[in-house]
């Protein structure tokens, strides 16, 4: 059933589409020459951000809170995570002072959470970005052109994908090191492939319609049908799948971390506060919880971002 | 029938466009081949209307893609004003694309859902970085109103919002923005209404005396197609059976297929043309249907319909050769060529089956 | 055929037709208002007699079709009118009663073969569950039957297609399948809802002999929905021409062709393009297009593009007249009349598109 100006049409299947089809046209002026021409005036298409519900802003809402956060961590009143504080020694547990208790070392867990959630974000979003720049334009080109090219590159993207993940970065933080930047390269070395693989994917839908042959015979060019008619369907695409990834290279990040393989102590990472946390159960409870409840509202919230984008650019596209 | 051959094409100084020995074909599963176009030759003079006539998987709408280079044909002459596209490089290709442009079956989803209609028909000149965009307007407005469209009322809608019939006068708009020589139509009305179809035809028509175009019209109802062609071609399984003058070729088909075609279509419109309806021809085809292009039978391929077959038809295949004016076929046993006037007025594709050839 | 197991029979009373119906209607509820796409039709159909019901896109004719059929959605759906068929009233037939006349007293053939079969089933399976389940076939009878019925649709080899799946056969092949699976079970009813559209000509003109073959030797009633005036020319008994979910007239065929009153049903035989005719020929068009099915006109809904129209037409619809035996219309000024012929006069001094379109 189409999308009609934008308003579902809440209806049957079937043999509701011949009304619905007419319902789409014009009447005509009365009996004049000119065909086409609607009288009436309808409401134009919905803009893209209507009816997505109030989850979604929620989510959204989460997301760029956490983002806020890390980004202004050190203008906001957040007391130093890395040095002891004084008020931990007489009460650890979560208290006006300490909105979520000290860890075991005397620090405090929220302000840790804050400024861990930099690392996680920074690993989360520049990897993504990185994969993105690289399968993103190998995707299209691979989609667009096809043959010898796209079968090279898929092979590549199928050889990176067969090996287990965690194994390939475990290996090469053992080269490469385990800064943030190594981090950020060794997620992005998983992940290419499977952004590679979707906007391929996307691209070989769009670069089969029939206008992208039809502004071929007007004579654009490559470019020009990549730029103007492939691209502005890939992008939103590639996008929602790049939020997804995000959340799943965060997961990522914090495994590693968890594993003691990323960024170490003292720098405060989700994973590695929630490694120390899990060594020092029970009696430091908030240490686990805090970055596990972090991590998972965040990774949660994108997750729902990206799922509901998708659904709605894929049912705009169905247009 | 299906034959090769070149008899039916003019000089080559006449032509527009002259398609030599053009053949197309795609790769199917397990290393087989799909004979899609298979040998055909045909030219346009400038001002002509060529219609090709066919069943679905006759090849007909490939051939028109092939013309225009989408894909590039496997092999054969495509020439343009004396120039070989197949030969051609990209960029030198696209500069002749503006002279041949195509209008194709669907045109709601030829038109980029994203675009305005305004921006739709100016766009072959923002591509080709024409004019101004205030210039490029002015003119997408011209077009627009020579489709009986008013700008005012539709350059900011999109094209879902209008109906097929609609949406082909803006396709055909955009086509002709760039004056172009040639115009494909890719069975331009098969998804219109009986009166909308009437409207687009006559609007081809009216644009085609207008710019002076030239036509290749395809189309698989033979009705539609005289009615706007001044040659026609019959292709069946990829190769071509007859070509002809319009009206010598509906006065007296001679190949087979080209006659049961006409049955078809005669049987389903006699009321509506009043037309003597029964005893149509003594001889009917054989009710089965057209073999796969991927291993087409031997030497005429539409041998195992046809109801003259013999053993010569399986080994050779069938030539082109003229039998009238204007007028060629290619069947190693071809229905009587009319020769006085009154076998013509008659209709000899009504009579008897001819058994000298 | 009357011993199975699952199979109602209906009632025919003498002297009745097979189906009677009256006044039916068919609203859609839709986000932009009621769409009213079947409006207060009726008619009568006699057993082994061919209707058929012609119209553009969006007449109605597929909604009368599934409305006959008692196949529409049961949600924002508003039905009204009776369809009568021998003693059972289809608008009233719980869903359990309707399941057991589908298939087995009244079959509906659609536009696309290929999706009308289930594409993992087996030809032979999709045939003999069928016979199974209305009348309680035996495996071995039902692929008996299945093979006869095979062979009467003019499938080659029927034993070897038997094993195929749908997508091994082409669109024609598939259409023959279909047809054996609706008169499988000897339905009095077949609707045919454009049954040749996607398919060559050739092609078409076999099938539709084959439907008029097979209504003769089973004495079926057969609905031939359609687009094509050409296409049901030859092949019906009377002609319904529908515009925007009316029937604007209904006549025995060749009375539709040679003596048609209604403006639209001329308009739309103008139209077609014909072989006799010479090469750039300009043909008669319909100005404008159908109104818009939720919101149309008070008058005649053809009034807009109407050649002939009259001030009376934009405000009085008409009524459905007759105009002879088996002959209805609905119009004020009748094609051929004396005051269709002033009125035509009156417009086109007056300079109205539609009626300079029309010559």
């Amino acid at each position: 059933m189409k999308e009609l100006y934008g308003a579902p049409v809440s209806g049957p299947e079937g043999p509701f589409e011949m009304a619905v089809i007419t319902a789409t046209r014009a009447p005509s002026h009365l009996g004049g020459e000119m065909v086409a021409a609607p009288v009436e005036s309808r409401p134009r298409a919905r803009r893209w951000y209507h009816g997505l519900g109030w989850g979604f802003w929620l989510a959204t809402g989460i997301v760029s809170l956490w983002i806020l956060l890390a980004l202004f961590a050190n203008l906001l009143p957040f007391q130093n995570p890395d040095t002891l504080q004084s008020s931990c020694f007489l009460n650890a547990s979560p208290s006006a002072a300490h909105l979520l208790g000290c860890d075991q070392d005397g620090r405090d867990i929220l302000s840790r959470v804050v400024f861990g959630s930099r690392v996680s974000l920074v690993v989360g979003f520049a990897s993504i970005a990185l994969s993105l720049l690289v399968g993103g334009p190998l995707g299209l080109l691979a989609g667009y052109f096809r043959g010898g090219f796209d079968e090279l590159l898929s092979i590549v993207a199928n050889v990176f994908l067969s090996f287990p993940s965690l194994v390939l970065a475990l290996v090469v933080v053992a080269f490469l090191g385990n800064s943030e930047f190594d981090i950020t390269i060794i997620i992005a070395i998983v992940a290419w492939p499977l952004l590679f693989r979707v906007v391929r994917a996307t691209t070989i839908e769009y670069a089969q319609r029939d206008y992208v042959l039809a502004a071929r015979a007007l004579g654009a060019t490559t470019p020009q049908v990549l730029w103007r008619y492939v691209l502005p369907d890939v992008v939103p695409s590639a996008i929602t799948y790049g939020l997804v990834g995000v959340a799943l290279a965060i997961v990522a990040e914090g495994g590693l971390s968890f594993l003691g393989q990323s960024v170490g102590p003292p720098i405060p990472t989700w994973g590695n506060m929630i490694a120390a946390g899990t060594e020092s159960m029970p009696q430091y409870q908030s240490l686990l919880l805090s970055p596990a409840i972090a991590m998972f509202s965040f990774i949660l919230s994108i997750n729902y971002v990206g799922d509901r984008l998708r659904r709605r650019l894929d049912l705009r596209s169905a247009l | 029938m299906a034959g090769s051959g070149t008899a039916q094409l003019r000089s080559e100084k006449e032509a527009l466009l002259r398609v030599e020995e053009l053949v197309v074909e795609f790769p199917a599963p397990k290393g087989q081949k799909v004979h899609a176009v298979s040998n055909v030759s045909f030219d346009l003079v400038a001002g002509e209307t060529l219609g090709i006539v066919g069943e679905s998987g006759c090849g007909k709408s490939t051939t028109g893609r092939a013309i225009l280079q989408l894909p590039r044909p496997t092999s054969g002459k495509v020439l343009f004003e004396g120039v070989d596209l197949t030969g051609l490089k990209g960029e030198e290709l696209r500069q002749v694309r503006p002279k041949m442009q195509v209008i194709f079956q669907d045109p709601i989803s030829t038109l980029y859902p994203r675009r305005t209609v305004g921006e739709l028909v100016a766009e072959p000149l923002a591509l080709w970085r024409i004019g101004t965009p205030a210039e490029r307007t002015e003119r997408a407005r011209q077009m627009l109103a020579e489709v009986s469209l008013d700008y005012d009322d539709v350059s900011w809608r999109r094209p879902y919002e209008f109906s097929i019939g609609q949406c082909q006068r803006i396709s055909i708009a955009r086509a002709l923005v760039l004056n172009p020589r040639i115009i494909v139509c890719d069975e331009p009305v098969s998804a219109l209404d009986v009166s909308v179809q009437a409207q687009i035809l006559n609007l081809l028509e009216e644009m085609k005396e207008r710019y002076g175009l030239t036509m290749i019209f395809i189309s698989h109802d033979l009705a539609v197609v005289k009615n706007v062609s001044d040659r026609l071609m019959v292709m069946y399984l990829g190769k071509t059976c007859e070509v002809a003058a319009a009206e010598s070729l509906y006065t007296a088909p001679a190949h087979p297929y080209t006659r049961a075609l006409l049955m078809a279509a005669v049987v389903s419109s006699r009321a509506v043309n009043r037309l003597p309806g029964a005893g149509l021809g003594a001889e009917t085809e054989k009710e089965t249907e057209m073999p796969s292009p991927i291993r087409p039978p031997s030497g005429c391929r539409y041998r195992t319909r046809c109801p003259r077959a013999s053993e010569r038809c399986a080994t050779e295949e069938p030539v082109m050769r003229k039998i009238g004016e204007d007028h060629f076929v290619a069947c190693h046993f071809p229905i009587r060529p009319p020769i006085t006037p009154e076998a013509k007025a008659e209709g000899a594709w009504r009579g008897q089956p001819d058994e000298s050839r | 055929m009357t011993r199975g197991r699952q199979l109602r029979q209906i009632e025919e009373r003498e002297g009745q037709p097979l189906l009677s119906v009256e006044d039916l209607r068919t609203y859609f509820k839709t986000g932009h208002g009621i769409v009213r796409s079947l409006d207060g039709v009726s008619f009568d159909l006699e057993r082994g007699k061919t209707l058929a019901v012609v119209g553009e896109s969006g007449s109605g004719k597929t909604v009368l079709a599934r409305s006959v059929m008692g196949l529409l959605p049961s949600e924002n759906v508003i039905r009204q009118g009776s369809v009568r068929f021998g003693d059972v009233d289809l608008t009233r037939a719980t869903p359990a009663e309707l399941r057991q006349l589908w298939g087995a007293q009244i079959s509906m053939v659609f536009q696309d073969p290929v999706t009308s079969l289930n594409p993992v089933v087996r030809v032979g399976r999709q045939l003999t569950e069928h016979l199974a389940y209305h009348l309680g076939m035996n495996r071995k009878e039902a692929r008996r039957t299945a093979l006869s019925l095979l062979r009467s649709v003019g499938i080659p080899e029927p034993e070897a297609r038997l094993r195929w799946f749908p997508h091994q056969l082409s669109g024609g092949m598939c259409q023959r399948v279909v047809i054996a699976a609706a008169i499988a079970c000897g339905p009095k009813l077949l609707l045919a809802d454009e049954p040749t559209t996607g398919l060559d000509v050739t092609v078409s003109a076999q099938i539709l002999d084959l439907l008029g073959r097979l209504q003769e030797e089973r004495y079926m009633s057969v609905i031939l929905v359609s687009h094509d005036l050409g296409v049901v020319s030859g092949r019906a008994d009377e002609v319904i021409v529908m515009y925007a979910g009316q029937i604007v007239e209904q006549a025995p065929t060749a009375a539709i062709f040679s003596d048609m009153k209604m403006p639209y049903t001329e308009a739309l035989l103008r139209s077609v393009p014909r072989l006799t005719n010479q090469a750039h020929t300009r043909l008669p068009t319909i100005p404008g297009t159908p109104p818009n099915p939720a919101a149309l006109p008070e008058g005649c809904r053809f009034a807009a593009r109407c050649p002939y129209v009259q001030p009376r037409c934009r405000t009085e619809p008409p009524p459905l007249r007759e105009a002879g035996p088996r002959h209805r219309f609905a119009c004020w000024y009748p094609v051929g009349s004396p005051e269709a012929l002033q009125a035509l006069e009156a417009n086109k001094a007056a300079g109205l598109p539609a009626a300079k379109a029309a010559v």
